[in-house]
């Protein structure tokens, strides 16, 4: 049973119908260099200090590493991090 | 190094926008518990988290509205979480601090509003001076020129423009002086006394002052010494003053002696003409300006000519602000060049161009082309008339003392 969405969600997307983000609720994450970093459909945040954030995501979480770390911005659906990113990591829980 | 400059733009500029803001933020200290699982759900509740930074191990400053601290209270517990709050900023916190300050500057502002209005106002308009009819004369006429009392400064025409119409449509009127102190109009006029016609006028001849056959006369005063059909020379007595022979009898002559009078004139009519007229119906545009330069028209008038502009100064009490007001009158042109043919015309332009040289009493009883000469947009015309007009003068007789 399980298959046939993928299957279906995978046909939707190569097509070009729907954005990735929104078949497979996943986060969008942009970046403007390596200082502003928006990201959309977040699930919460776990951790977080200067020099690193862990945001939770559906599938296990965001590890965003770097320097003077400041979320400019936090509200249910959206977070925006500001300061010098190093480096932005997915760690899938699944595997 | 570049990423840290921007930080620092980027920190400045939240500074200002969190100083003006219109929200109303509060800076709180999270300390202690599950902050980051706080702030979540502080998050899903809907509630804007701002500059989230860490001070040290458990404690974290965040930026939040103002409205959200009763939720965050509540929530506290839950977390574990002690709460510190400290600055406050934007709008409803400025307006808070200096609300004992606000209603007595709306009360300056307002007052000076007042006055302003007030100061622009026609407080009183006094007329002084002649009789009671001529007063209420002046007073009408001073009401349609916006002199009233209640009425705005600016809707009034300018003093020296009064005094003009005073003294143009009130013959009784000799002088007219309008002081203004304040708001207040007095005017003053004085009446001239009324001229009486002068009975006992000098003894006076009707002597012709151009030489004509006499057409017809009327004779008021005086004994005509010349019959109808009569010619007579430059200089000639018409009717006399002396009523009898021996000239001891004498009177003022009065009368008109109409005679035919033969002129040879030069008339030159323009074969084509451009005129350029005025449309009747101005644009009016009003226009403000700041110590006479800075002027600004909120409405062009486009490319039509401005002929009228009248200024309206703003007073405050006695004193004329460097703001004006003004009143421009715009006009509409229209071109146009007239041709004339001259053969079909040419009895009206001589006409209207000898009226304008001898004068409009005359009446052209006869009249012949001597010479014509064409140019390419004119014609010279030689012309014989004959015309009718009124030949006396007055000559004063002189009684030898």
């Amino acid at each position: 049973m399980k298959y046939i969405p993928g299957k279906l969600n995978r046909l939707f997307t190569n097509y070009g119908m729907l954005p990735k983000d929104v078949i497979y609720d996943y986060p969008r994450v942009t970046m403007i260099g390596n200082i502003h970093l928006y990201i959309e459909n977040h699930k919460g945040l776990l951790n977080f200090n200067e020099h690193e954030i862990i945001i939770k995501q559906d599938q296990g979480t965001i590890r965003i590493k770097g320097k003077q770390l400041v979320i400019k911005n936090l509200l249910a659906e959206e977070i925006v991090i500001e300061g010098v990113i190093d480096s932005v990591g997915w760690e899938s829980s699944n595997t | 190094m570049v990423g840290r400059v921007l930080i620092h733009n980027l920190k400045g500029g939240a500074f200002i926008r969190k100083k003006l803001s219109y929200r109303g933020m509060v800076e709180v200290v999270v300390k202690g518990g599950q902050v980051e699982q706080f702030l979540t759900s502080l998050s899903v509740e809907g509630i804007q988290i701002e500059n989230v930074s860490r001070i040290d191990e458990n404690t974290v400053m965040v930026q939040v509205n103002y409205l959200a601290i009763s939720t965050m209270k509540a929530k506290r517990k839950k977390y574990n979480c002690k709460l510190k709050f400290k600055n406050r900023y934007g709008m409803p916190f400025f307006y808070s601090k200096r609300k004992k300050w606000i209603p007595p500057l709306v009360g300056v502002v307002l007052s000076f509003l007042f006055i302003l209005v007030l100061s622009n106002v026609v407080w009183n308009v006094a007329v002084d001076g002649g009789s009671p009819e001529t007063r209420y004369e002046v007073n009408e006429l001073l009401d349609t020129l916006g002199l009233k009392q209640g009425n705005w400064v600016q809707n009034m025409e300018d003093i020296s423009t009064i005094e003009r119409e005073i003294m143009n449509n009130i013959d009784e009127v000799s002088y007219v002086g309008i002081s203004k102190s304040g708001s207040s109009y007095n005017i003053l006029i004085e009446e001239s006394e009324t001229m009486e016609p002068n009975v006992e006028q000098d003894p006076a001849n009707l002597v012709a002052s151009k030489a004509g056959t006499v057409d017809s006369m009327f004779v008021i005063n005086g004994r005509p010494l010349v019959e109808i059909s009569d010619f007579v020379e430059k200089g000639d007595v018409l009717v006399t003053g002396e009523l009898d022979e021996d000239g001891e009898v004498l009177t003022y002559a009065e009368g008109e002696v109409i005679a035919e009078v033969w002129y040879e004139i030069d008339v030159t009519v323009d074969l084509s003409q451009y005129l350029l007229s005025l449309s009747s119906d101005p644009q009016k545009r009003y226009s403000i300006s700041l110590f006479e330069s800075l002027e600004w028209m909120p409405r062009s008038s486009g490319d039509k000519r401005l002929l009228l502009t009248n200024d309206r100064p703003i007073y405050f009490l006695n004193w004329e602000l460097p703001i004006s007001f003004h009143e421009h009158y715009f006009y509409g042109e229209d071109e146009e060049i007239t041709e004339t043919e001259v053969d079909h015309h040419v009895q009206e332009i001589v006409e209207d161009q000898l009226k304008r040289k001898l004068g409009q009493s005359v009446d052209i009883i006869y009249q012949k082309v001597l010479h014509e000469e064409r140019d390419s947009d004119k014609v010279k015309l030689e012309m014989f008339v004959k015309v009718l007009e009124d030949i006396t003068e007055e000559q004063i007789i002189d009684q030898g003392d």
